[in-house]
């Protein structure tokens, strides 16, 4: 009867479920028979439902006491697992060393990238409404195919802002891309000078520091300035309500605008940039009509915001309707509009042309991720190598754990929280790291990355998380190699760790054949860049300063002032030219002459002495002549390759025509015959062929002026070129460079890879031979009595350091023969993109296996030496 | 030697006096009536389970129980150490306590 009742009683299963989960293995079965206990007397006692309640009250009341001694114990036991990680530690200096040491630099690189990621995905996302603005694009269709441009006409957003209701704003940027803005004495070349409507401010959020945002565009002729400009045009002066003054590219229009604000700093993770944000009426002035009812012309860019999160597709659709109505079917097959979101146009414009905002570099993206996780890699494979290797010293700890009632999974776990207290110190230093380093990293890749952990708890979470997921895969191989024996085969015999462990040899192969392709990787590009710095361009690109012409006086008062420079004995010649000779491409042109019609052919612009100038070979006639007045009218250059297209054989002397083609007009522009033939020489990048080019004298057509110098008078030239600029043209401002750096700018981002795969090379051969000096220290240990009975048998010294030695340097080799094919597959075609390119073969293998070699060599031998030399008796004595 | 948390001491002082009677049940019962006040089961436990890994007290197994869903119910023993802490706490509750004036405490 009693039994029954006692059934039918029976507690809640929800709550006793409960109990159970907050009790300790210990207390279970006590605490759950005290509760049956009372439980069943008080149900004798008092209603059913009474009992339950009872229950699941004493079940809350004792949750935190339950809790915290769950808690207690596993504090407990973590002290312990803490105090023998830290004990060995310090015991074993060597290993912790290298494993904290790997853990820091790979957890400092991956962080770093981690920053640099973080911020190119955070590109735009600093204005309010980010998720609502849309650039608005075109999709042009050709008979070729589609192009997708980001530069639409200017009346394009006024239009769709008025003809659909979803959308909430619009703005227009429009430049000029060249300009000149003074105050005063002032004055410089522009080229981020913007035109914008009002609505900039509501769209954007681009505020003002000074002046109001809701008036700063209320009239024609305002401009607002950022900071930087503020200091270079007004010194420490109040910039608002004074005046600058802006003149249009080479056109005769001067333009004085007003400051009405100062924006704040642009922030870096900005696509948008500019200096000068002028009102968009201001435009009405010095634009035709045409600019403003143009819908497809390539002049402004358009962007437009949402109403709440109004879906774009929607709108995407109606829009193909809408445009349909202003299309010229002669020029395009269709054309229509597309949207494309903020937050996208950083990283996903590739195929977007007409975009001179910034724009993000994914390939850079992927292979910085690339080798800071190469890095990271080697510092996990150090540990895991390490720690297996090291079975003898922690077998013993480990046999006793499992006697006294560990299980394996305790074990597992307390050897995982081992390689996670190290990787969490490894994250301690690498954060010291990155604030040393910091600095550089960002000087070379160009942004403005920091780290404020202060401030930014999530960014600490994330690190912390990233550590213990580091020390994770890290530590999991280790643990479960190292829990899995039986401990009474552990306590019975001692094991010795077997050198020849066919794991480690191929985590050691897995390292150095990485490390042999990035020094491979290192090599080329470096032999690429040295390449492209010293080959023979055809021309002598040293000691000549470039002016850009910027303005029309400067063009017109050319000759004046080439006559002026050439009076100085430290100014060695003068001439002018349509391009940047070395980085830049020449214009297009149509000719016709013996056996040859309407032939598309690249043109140069130049002045007398420009061939003399740059020093370019004359193969076969001669160069333009002061002398002949006829030379600036009717006489031509040619280049080699212009010779080999037409398959002229005797070019000099050959009369030819030059003209456009312009709405099936024929227009004549310049006839004449060649007079010499010049070698060729690179007036493009090494990245394109030089190409057929004709060159003619034309002053009207000249954009720079070319000044070769002394170069034992650098100074003094460029004072005097400065001073004769000031006299004779004084609004031309006063900005050049050297031709030399201007050519090396072009190959700026590579050398900018090239900068970061050898810190990356440096540090992961570093890494990789931390973990091979600690996997020889570790082996040479456990042989220390070989070596010992082989010495006191008579082997020498350098017969040990061979005998310890020799096993690593053929993994090594194997290494290299691995890394070799892989590294001439990527490095061949990184030097596709360069159409004048270094060459490496196997010496360039060789050389990197010599390096490998060495290196590891050096790196082994230092623990063979060491144990080699060391006298046989303090090695055998303990027997 | 450390001395002893006031839970901890009160649950030994406890089981001592229960004298081979002390288990969940009953130590619960007494330590309510020596406080006054009603204590959960787990904040028994808690105490019980640390005195348990210092040695200060011991378990013994009874027969199992249909009350306590066929459980044992476990009896707690207080061992040679734990009486060695009970004299400890005396005689430094007694040191605490010498020359106490009381007069003034019962007015507050």
């Amino acid at each position: 009867m009693k039994k029954q009742s006692s059934q039918s009683h029976s507690p809640p299963k929800l709550a006793r479920w409960f109990l159970e989960r907050i009790t300790s293995k210990d207390i279970r079965d006590r605490a759950l028979g005290d509760f049956d206990e009372i439980y069943a007397s008080t149900a004798d006692g008092r209603s059913l439902l009474q009992a339950k309640l009872w229950y699941w009250t004493q079940v809350a009341k004792s949750l935190p006491s339950f809790l915290l001694d769950l808690a207690y114990w596993k504090i407990l036991l973590f002290k312990n697992y803490s105090i023998i990680a830290f004990r060995n530690m310090f015991k074993h200096k060597v290993f912790s060393f290298i494993n904290i040491t790997g853990l820091t630099i790979g957890l400092a690189c991956f962080i770093l990238v981690f920053l640099f990621i973080r911020f190119e995905r955070s590109y735009d996302k600093f204005h309010e409404n980010y998720k609502q603005i849309y650039r608005v694009i075109k999709e042009c269709e050709y008979e070729g195919g589609i192009e997708y441009r980001a530069d639409t006409g200017a009346p394009m957003s006024p239009l769709l802002l008025e003809n659909f209701p979803e959308i909430a704003n619009a703005v227009r940027f429009t430049s000029f891309f060249e300009g000149l803005v003074s105050h005063n004495e002032k004055v410089f070349s522009e080229e981020r000078f913007y035109f914008a409507d009002p609505s900039v401010f509501d769209v954007f959020t681009f505020p003002l520091i000074k002046g109001r945002p809701e008036s700063a565009f209320n009239e024609p002729f305002s401009v607002v300035i950022t900071p930087e400009i503020a200091k270079k045009y007004f010194g420490d002066e109040d910039p608002v309500d004074n005046v600058l003054n802006y003149r249009v590219g080479f056109s005769e229009k001067r333009l004085d605008l007003k400051v009405t604000g100062i924006l704040k700093k642009i922030p870096e993770n900005s696509h948008i940039e500019f200096d000068f944000l002028a009102s968009y009426e201001t435009l009405k002035s010095i634009l035709s009509e045409r600019f403003f009812t143009d819908h497809w012309s390539s002049t402004t860019y358009n962007y437009i915001q949402l109403k709440g999160d109004f879906p774009p597709d929607e709108l995407e659709k109606k829009l193909s309707d809408f445009t349909e109505k202003f299309v010229d079917k002669e020029e395009y097959k269709s054309i229509t509009l597309k949207l494309q979101p903020l937050k996208n146009i950083y990283f996903k414009s590739w195929r977007i042309g007409g975009g001179i905002w910034k724009r993000g570099d994914i390939q850079a993206v992927y292979s910085f991720t690339a080798l800071a996780l190469f890095i990271l890699i080697f510092a996990c494979v150090n540990f895991i190598n390490l720690s297996t290797a090291r079975l003898t010293y922690r077998v013993k700890e480990i046999g006793l754990r499992k006697v006294l009632g560990a299980q394996r999974i305790n074990i597992v776990v307390q050897f995982l929280g081992e390689s996670i207290i190290y990787s969490l110190m490894g994250l301690i230093l690498s954060l010291f790291l990155i604030q040393l380093f910091l600095p550089r990293f960002n000087g070379l890749i160009r942004t403005e990355l920091s780290i404020n952990l202060i401030d930014d708890f999530s960014l600490l979470a994330i690190l912390i998380l990233i550590a213990i997921a580091v020390g994770i895969s890290a530590g999991i191989y280790p643990s479960l190699f190292l829990s899995s024996f039986h401990p009474v085969k552990i306590l019975r015999k001692t094991y010795s760790y077997i050198s020849s462990s066919v794991f480690h040899k191929a985590l050691v192969v897995f390292q150095f054949a990485i490390a042999i392709f990035l020094i491979t990787g290192s090599i080329v590009i470096y032999k690429q860049i040295n390449f492209v710095n010293n080959v023979d361009l055809g021309f002598n690109k040293k000691h000549l300063v470039v002016i850009t012409i910027q303005e029309k006086s400067a063009r017109d008062k050319y000759y004046l002032v080439k006559h002026e420079l050439l009076k100085s004995p430290n100014i060695l010649g003068v001439t002018a030219s349509s391009t940047i000779t070395g980085s830049g491409s020449p214009n297009g042109i149509q000719m016709r002459g013996p056996g040859v019609e309407n032939l598309n052919m690249g043109i140069i612009y130049v002045d007398y002495d420009y061939v003399e100038t740059f020093g370019i070979e004359v193969e076969a006639g001669r160069h333009f002549e002061s002398d002949v007045a006829a030379d600036a009218e009717n006489a031509f250059l040619v280049n080699q390759s212009f010779t080999k297209r037409l398959g002229w054989d005797d070019v000099v002397g050959k009369e030819m025509e030059l003209f456009y083609i312009m709405n099936n007009r024929f227009t004549p522009m310049y006839s004449g015959r060649i007079v010499g033939l010049l070698r060729d020489f690179n007036f493009r990048t090494l990245f394109d062929r030089v190409q057929p080019v004709i060159f003619k004298i034309d002053s009207n057509r000249f954009n720079h002026i070319f000044i070769r110098i002394n170069g034992d008078n650098i100074p003094d030239s460029i004072d005097f070129i400065k001073k004769t600029f000031k006299n004779l043209v004084p609004a031309h401002p006063v900005q050049f460079s050297f031709l030399d750096e201007i050519i090396e700018d072009a190959y700026q981002s590579e050398r900018t890879f090239g900068t970061i795969l050898n810190y990356a090379t440096f540090l992961s051969i570093l890494v990789a031979c931390l973990g091979l000096f600690g996997l020889t220290s570790l082996t040479t240990q456990q042989r220390t009595k070989e070596i010992g009975i082989r010495k006191v048998l008579g082997a020498s010294v350098g017969k040990i350091v061979l005998l310890l030695t020799k096993d690593y340097i053929k993994l090594i080799v194997i290494a290299n023969f691995i890394a070799w094919p892989i590294g001439y597959y990527f490095m061949s075609s990184w030097l596709q993109s360069f159409v004048y390119r270094t060459s490496f073969g196997l010496g360039t293998f060789i050389l990197t296996g010599l390096l490998t070699i060495a290196i590891a060599v050096l790196t082994v031998s230092f623990q063979a030496i060491k144990s080699a030399i060391s006298n046989p008796v303090d090695a055998l004595q303990y027997e | 030697m450390n001395l002893l948390s006031r839970s901890e001491e009160i649950v030994l002082l406890t089981v001592w006096k229960l004298q081979g009677d002390a288990y969940g049940v009953t130590i619960r019962k007494q330590v309510n009536e020596f406080t006054g006040y009603k204590w959960s089961i787990g904040a028994i436990y808690a105490p019980l389970h640390r005195l348990e890994k210092k040695r200060l007290v011991k378990t013994v197994k009874g027969e199992p129980i249909p009350e306590r869903g066929g459980r044992s119910k476990i009896y707690y023993e207080v061992t040679l150490e734990g009486k060695k802490a009970l004299l400890r706490l005396k005689e430094v509750n007694d040191v605490i306590w010498r020359d106490v004036r009381i007069s003034g405490l019962e007015k507050a």
